[in-house]
């Protein structure tokens, strides 16, 4: 149940975070909508547990993303429960592919980096 | 037990320029999500409290939450994201209605108000500037 002494990216060096939450939740949304608690569970399967945020931090950023248009929310009865599931809207989907490119370049970039900082 | 830990988060986000309905749409999630924590910590055999705990702990630092919060402007109330006009045109915008609103019975007496405050902001400026200036020269 409980995970004491969390040391992940998220804590252990924040800058390497910027846009990765954003990333993870397109990607995830875009195979299922899902509610807030169901997708922290799956950001830490997806990643094997290597990125787990301060859970509260996601709804800012599903909120900034549903405010600029990449997700649509509804409210839903389960179980008695009104839960907001949050889905991938058209514009979501081509953000997802511009920062899936984003990422896949940087990625190459740093890679191409370290095999010649190796090398050197 | 949820409602009184919860209020950290609300008081930060507030406390951050984060607008009302924000705020308000943040608490409900974020209520449903610490249930659901607890839910799990309970399943694991945890006893009430200890669910609490670990509930909150997952949910993050309350701070950590405002940053993130900061960090989408578009989730801000207007004034913090555009204060020059929350700080001058917005007063200034009243200044000039309120005579409609409080009604033509009143508008002499709002109007004097308002000359005052004015008349009072000119000599408040007037004095800072002159003190500015003194600094300044010598």
């Amino acid at each position: 149940m409980c995970r004491h002494g969390r040391d992940d990216l998220a804590q252990s060096n924040p800058p390497f975070m910027s846009g990765v939450p954003e990333l993870l939740l397109l990607r995830l949304l875009d195979q299922q909508e899902m509610y807030g608690y169901e997708l922290v569970r799956s950001i830490r399967r997806a990643t094997a547990e290597a990125i787990s945020l301060g859970e509260g931090v996601i709804y800012p950023v599903l909120h900034g993303l549903e405010k600029s248009g990449s997700l649509k929310s509804k409210r839903k009865a389960v179980g008695g429960r009104t839960r907001v599931y949050y889905s991938l809207t058209a514009k979501g989907r081509r953000r997802l592919v511009q920062l899936q490119d984003d990422w896949q370049r940087i990625q190459t970039g740093v890679a191409t980096a370290l095999q010649g900082a190796s090398h050197a | 037990m949820p409602d009184v830990s919860l209020q950290a988060y609300e008081h930060e986000l507030r406390k951050s320029g984060v607008a009302p309905r924000h705020v308000r749409r943040t608490m409900l999630e974020l209520a449903d999500h610490f249930d659901d924590l607890a839910r799990e910590a309970r399943e694991s055999g945890a006893d009430d409290q200890r669910a609490a705990q670990y509930a909150i702990g997952e949910l993050g630092e309350p701070k950590t939450l405002a940053a993130a919060a900061r960090s989408q402007p578009e989730l801000l109330s207007w004034a913090y994201r555009f204060p020059y006009a929350a700080l001058i045109v917005y007063p200034l915008v009243w200044m000039a209605v309120t005579p409609v609103f409080a009604g033509v019975d009143y508008a002499p007496r709002v109007v004097r108000w308002s000359a005052c405050l004015v008349l009072g902001a000119l000599v408040t400026g007037l004095m800072i500037l002159m003190l500015q200036l003194s600094i300044t020269l010598t």
